[in-house]
């Protein structure tokens, strides 16, 4: 199945890719969004925020076709 | 018996009334106890008065806030001779704590009718603090069209005419005080827009590198400072390091072991150096909460375009400059310096919620134009926040399109001309949405909401709707919870858990917000169980105390409960505790979402009210 993974900040130049950009994967059922960063090359520990079609989601939590996954790093502001 | 807000506050005037009696003025020498300098623009004088016992273990908001209950008449009118604008460093100001130097003005707000706190980083706290001045309190009201500025020397201060600066945009008054005084001056001022009173008119503050864009934007404080006839403080003192200490070695040590926990924390240490509060764009975006189009929907398709990420790659390609610090002390440095394509500084800094305020919630996209308004509101002494609400209100109202680029700017020009529509842009959304008939006004009190949208991110529409400032997202910013998951988590779709997220956030940011201390600290707060410790360990070697927890706690809660029972004396009801209708009734893209936290849950929200009344004497002991 079809997943589209998007990476920011730190994470995205850690991992030598462009900020907000849309990279596809072709995962088996069942793939985690851990596995999915592994297969990414990005390192797991600095992921702080996930976010599935724009909703909060887990690193154990399994992707399923046609999802968009956000991954950034502990972030901060205000 | 029930709680009644009537009945806390006769309980609960913790510092009781200001003594008149007890101004002195003070005539040099060494007085290592702290001075409140009034400034009365009445009579053109200025009185040094040894600063009351009560308030020895008051700073910041939790100083304004009490001066204010204590003076300041509730119903008086905002631009009136009877308000009074209050300057004060933190407890920690003027000391090498990390993080120290934020300077926080008060009064009754132009804009909002109530209580207000804003503060601001800059030079002038730690110069303050130095100099052992707790508060300074400007009264009265000169004469009509008469323009002053005042002086503040190690030992002494004065009010001179400076009817010469009237009229001055922000950045030339810096240009015109540095060339008349020093270039280290500490410089605050208001501009046009302060002048002319208008209730989204902010106050400037000059950073280390003297630019005049820290702002203390919020609540129309540069209409009230207008409204006096004081165009500007200027601090002139090589001191900013030399606030008196207790026990200075304990002090230092816990200074350097603070700077040490923020460095290794990762927001502190490195998302905020890295892409400043601009950082936020991207994430809120990805959480369907960034507000674009006037509250329309929670995502933006130009998002990329004006994020942290792309802001950050600009600075570079054009030798700007991010990791700056806003003032001395400072070693997060979310602070940024912005060029424009030929390399010429636009402004400095560039924030989240500007950035927001100016572009996406007006669906401009430019990053480049939004920083060229944001310089044309630093200039005209405009909250961004407020300002860019009140163009994408106009918008709403069809005064120009959504997207308008130049229209925007050419409205932004409008306000330090004086014109009659600039005049009202600079007033605020409130008043814009009443001129355009506009029903989706996104205000609480009459303060515009910032760059989260309370039905993707419903603590912080509590923190919005409870909040004795009106909407002021760093009032207690549920966000570090609902969105970016720092000191816990709590789902930002349900309502379960908002309150009490909410309540906690508010108590403690009053009590940081009173040490003179970044907020920013709260991330390392939030997730380093040393930082509390050292905190504390500041405040006692700092002052001689011995305060707990529990105290720390108690004072956040104890200002908060100054503001309401302020608030309600002027007339505030809970039915002023509400968002607007339209965030009840209009689902929220992509998440569908309406607000709906219990209109009689927000009202229970400040539940340690009757536990401080019940307890007034423990109370007491922090005063």
């Amino acid at each position: 199945m079809q997943v589209k993974l998007r990476v920011y900040a730190d994470l995205a130049e850690e991992a030598s890719k462009n900020t907000g950009d849309n990279y596809n994967f072709n995962v088996n059922p069942g793939t985690t969004v851990a596995q999915l960063l592994d297969e990414a090359g990005i390192n797991n520990r600095n992921v702080r925020i996930v976010m599935i079609n724009k909703s909060q989601a887990e690193l154990d939590t399994a992707v399923r076709d046609g999802d968009e996954i956000s991954v950034f790093p502990s972030m901060g502001g205000f | 018996m029930g709680f009644t807000l009537s009945h806390y506050l006769i309980r609960n005037l913790p510092f009781g009334e200001a003594k008149k009696n007890s101004i002195t003025k003070y005539i040099g020498g060494i007085i290592l106890a702290d001075k409140i300098l009034r400034v009365d623009m009445t009579s053109l004088q200025t009185i040094w008065q040894n600063l009351p016992e009560k308030y020895r273990m008051l700073g910041g908001r939790g100083l304004t806030s009490r001066i204010i209950a204590d003076e300041v008449p509730p119903t008086c009118h905002p631009l009136g001779p009877a308000n009074k604008l209050i300057v004060t460093p933190g407890l920690l100001g003027g000391t090498t704590a990390p993080q120290s130097g934020r300077i926080s003005i008060g009064g009754k707000s132009p804009l909002t009718g109530g209580i207000k706190e804003s503060n601001a980083g800059g030079l002038i706290a730690q110069k303050l603090g130095s100099l052992g001045i707790r508060a300074i309190v400007v009264e009265g009201q000169a004469p009509a069209g008469k323009t002053y500025l005042l002086e503040v020397y190690d030992n002494a201060a004065r009010l001179v005419k400076a009817d010469d600066l009237a009229g001055k945009g922000c950045y030339e008054i810096t240009d015109a005080i540095w060339d008349r005084y020093d270039k280290k001056a500490a410089i605050m001022t208001i501009g046009p827009a302060g002048e002319m009173r208008l209730t989204g008119a902010g106050i400037s503050v000059t950073d280390p590198n003297g630019s005049p864009g820290r702002f203390a934007g919020r609540g129309g404080l540069g209409a009230l400072l207008g409204s006096k006839g004081l165009k500007a403080i200027v601090v002139l003192t090589d001191k900013t390091f030399e606030a008196h200490c207790y026990d200075s070695e304990r002090f230092n040590a816990a200074a350097k072991r603070f700077v040490e926990v923020l460095r290794k924390n990762p927001v502190s240490g490195q998302t905020l150096p890295s892409y400043g509060t601009n950082g936020l764009v991207n994430v809120i975006n990805e959480a369907g909460a960034l507000p674009t189009h006037n509250f329309r929907e929670g995502t933006f398709a130009g998002a990329g375009n004006v994020s942290g990420e792309r802001m950050a790659e600009l600075i570079k390609e054009r030798g700007g400059k991010t990791g700056h610090p806003c003032h001395p002390g400072c070693v997060i440095k979310c602070s940024n310096i912005y060029k424009d394509k030929n390399g010429e500084v636009l402004v400095s800094p560039l924030e989240y919620e500007s950035v927001w305020a100016l572009g996406p919630h007006c669906g401009i996209d430019d990053l480049d134009a939004i920083a060229y308004m944001n310089r044309l509101c630093n200039d005209a002494g405009v909250d961004t926040i407020e300002t860019g609400g009140a163009i994408g209100v106009a918008m709403e109202g069809g005064l120009i399109p959504f997207g308008d680029t130049q229209g925007a700017i050419g409205l932004l020009e409008e306000i330090k001309k004086g014109s009659p529509l600039g005049r009202i842009i600079g007033s605020g959304a409130a008043i814009t949405g009443q001129v355009f008939g506009v029903q989706r006004v996104g205000v609480v009190k009459r303060q515009h909401i910032t760059a989260y949208d309370p039905r993707a991110v419903k603590g912080m529409g509590v923190t919005y709707a409870t909040s004795p400032m009106g909407a002021d997202h760093t009032a207690g910013y549920s966000v570090a919870v609902n969105i970016l998951r720092q000191g816990g988590y709590v789902d930002p779709l349900s309502t379960r858990g908002q309150l009490e997220t909410s309540l906690n956030l508010q108590v403690a940011t009053a009590a940081i917000d009173s040490l003179g201390l970044c907020i920013f600290i709260a991330f390392s707060f939030l997730e380093q169980e040393d930082s509390f410790g050292l905190i504390l360990e500041m405040i006692n070697s700092k002052m001689g105390s011995n305060w707990s927890a529990e105290d720390f706690t108690r004072l956040g809660e104890e200002i908060i409960n100054t503001e309401l029972g302020f608030n309600h004396q002027a007339g505030f009801t809970k039915a002023k505790d509400r968002l607007p209708e339209f965030f009840e009734t209009e689902k929220f893209p992509p998440h569908n979402e309406v607000f709906d936290v219990k209109q009689d849950e927000l009202d229970k929200i400040f539940t340690f009210a009757e536990e401080v009344e019940t307890d007034a004497g423990k109370a007491a002991s922090l005063r």
